[in-house]
């Protein structure tokens, strides 16, 4: 998730109205950023495992909070925690990353690989949010003014990200709530069986050939 | 060579610095600057 983050930030603000802007919205995108220091120190896959799986995450939400406390003096920091800690459904919904598993496996519904759907999930936090910040913040003309600037540019760069993803050609919607890999099961065990001689895959005891013979009936290319 | 590249160079990283990165820096500070405009201004005449 993109534009999402930062509406989540705008979402938050609403309640808190001491925490600097700029604070909540590097605290939305507080994993991605450790996914990029660490990148850069140890490599794209150290940084994805070491910022999105959810320990990870949980320090950082904590460190993140703590550290805003210590650097402005101020209470507050549970807003800074929740901007980080909301990072992880967001991308659960949108992404395909090892949230659940620090040896690598991937998860998430990867909606990035829908972008239409991408586009009107994200658009529609994006337009939610900031209504919610208009109604607590701008009662003016334009004051409202502003506020639908960003909620504009954030909807714009969201569409240019999701048009970018729509014209590659490797793009194929992968959702996938366990596994490292989506795997069409039934294909797969289709094409063992063609490549493998004629075997009964369960084994039935004596006693149950008529289930034995039920077998060969509802599957005719099975022997 | 800019100030990023710099400052990479500097902590030995500048061989992980590329394209990508610097996409992905600039995506991240895009909303942060958006936004905090944006909060600055409302604020500022409220």
């Amino acid at each position: 998730m993109y534009a999402g983050h930062a509406a989540v930030a705008l979402a938050l603000k609403t309640r808190a109205p001491r925490v600097p802007m700029w604070v909540l919205v590097a605290a939305a995108f507080g994993p991605d950023w450790v996914e990029l220091f660490l990148g850069l120190l140890k490599g794209r896959a150290t940084g994805e495992v070491y910022s999105h799986f959810i320990p990870a995450v949980l320090l950082g939400a904590c460190a993140a909070a703590l550290l805003y406390e210590i650097l402005f003096r101020r209470r507050g920091g549970r807003w800074v925690a929740i901007a980080w800690l909301l990072h992880w459904p967001a991308d659960f919904l949108t992404a395909h990353k090892p949230l659940l598993d620090p040896g690598g496996r991937v998860i998430g519904l990867d909606l990035y690989n829908l972008p239409i759907a991408d586009f009107i999930i994200e658009s529609a936090l994006v337009v939610g949010c900031a209504w919610l910040y208009r109604r607590r913040y701008a009662p003016e003309q334009w004051q409202r003014r502003w506020i639908a600037m960003a909620a504009i540019t954030l909807v714009l760069i969201q569409s240019v990200l999701d048009y970018g993803i729509r014209h590659q050609p490797w793009r194929q919607w992968n959702p996938s709530l366990a596994q490292a890999r989506w795997q069409p099961h039934l294909t797969v065990a289709a094409a063992e069986d063609a490549a493998s001689p004629p075997r009964m895959r369960l084994a039935f005891s004596t006693s149950t050939q008529s289930a034995r013979a039920q077998w060969r009936m509802t599957v005719p290319g099975a022997w | 060579m800019d100030l990023t590249d710099s400052v990479l160079r500097l902590f030995g990283l500048v061989s992980h610095l590329n394209t990508r990165a610097r996409g992905f820096g600039l995506l991240l500070l895009l909303p942060i600057v958006v936004l905090a405009i944006a909060d600055w201004r409302v604020r500022r005449q409220r």
